[in-house]
């Protein structure tokens, strides 16, 4: 599972694979295919990869290869814990 | 699933208003001096979930499929073939079951409500579909709303689905 807290994403040991950093507040409307795997964000035209489509392999993989990547987070999605 | 409003608490904590479904706890509440607010309860087209039970020819197992073709979350799309796959019957759910029980719902608001003033409330009688993750719905179960001195107004931006989601 991976964790979510103050905007970092971390592994189950610790490691931070990525820190979420867009100023801007996305909703599904700013995104040419919201439910798609990859969509382009109207506001800013960065691609934003899906991860409702992505088991935690495969995006730890992701992240690992390019730690920009602009992400899509469900709360729901059970690969990740939210900390508030 | 259920969704609970993200809403700060912690600094002054508003008054809790609560939900009864039946006539003889409301009529307590209003014997000590409530103020009650009746509801319909009525299902949301939208917390309906479609699909159908299909059952392999090949060893009579039966499963839940949305449809004959369908996106599977970590392997791209799957199809159940007519050759494979037979048809049993087309089902429907509700994702939020307490719903279809009752008929109506009363709000009980603290005593002495002042208008003006923000409450949390506890058990939503509403349904209100927030967002989806992978078919399943995800319906607010509680919320805020200020007292008007006839009606309670929600802050229905705390339902909006940007709610459920991160993107950085």
């Amino acid at each position: 599972m991976i964790k979510i807290q103050k905007n970092r994403l971390l592994k189950e040991e610790g490691k931070v694979i990525k820190t979420l950093s867009c100023p801007l507040r996305i909703s599904n409307a700013d995104l040419d295919r919201p439910q798609a795997p990859e969509s382009q964000c109207l506001r800013c035209n960065r691609k934003v990869v899906n991860t409702d489509w992505l088991s935690e392999l495969q995006l730890v993989a992701l992240l690992e290869e390019d730690p920009s990547t602009c992400l899509k987070i469900n709360r729901y999605n059970p690969i990740f814990q939210v900390v508030e | 699933m259920e969704f609970n409003v993200r809403f700060d608490r912690s600094y002054m904590p508003p008054r809790t208003v609560k939900t009864v479904f039946a006539l003889d706890e409301v009529n307590e509440f209003i014997s000590q001096g409530h103020l009650v607010l009746f509801e319909k309860v009525k299902p949301n087209k939208k917390l309906y979930s479609k699909g159908f039970i299909f059952q392999s020819a090949k060893d009579s197992r039966c499963i839940f499929a949305p449809s004959r073709h369908f996106p599977v979350q970590h392997s791209g799309w799957e199809t159940l073939s007519e050759d494979e796959w037979n048809e049993v019957m087309p089902i429907t759910e509700y994702a939020r079951e307490r719903s279809l029980n009752y008929t109506w719902a009363a709000y009980v608001l603290p005593l002495a409500p002042e208008v003006g003033e923000t409450f949390y409330v506890e058990d939503l009688i509403e349904d209100i579909l927030v967002s989806e993750f992978w078919g399943s719905k995800i319906y607010a179960v509680d919320g805020i709303a200020t007292w008007n001195g006839s009606a309670l107004k929600f802050r229905r931006e705390l339902y909006d689905s940007g709610e459920c989601m991160i993107v950085g």
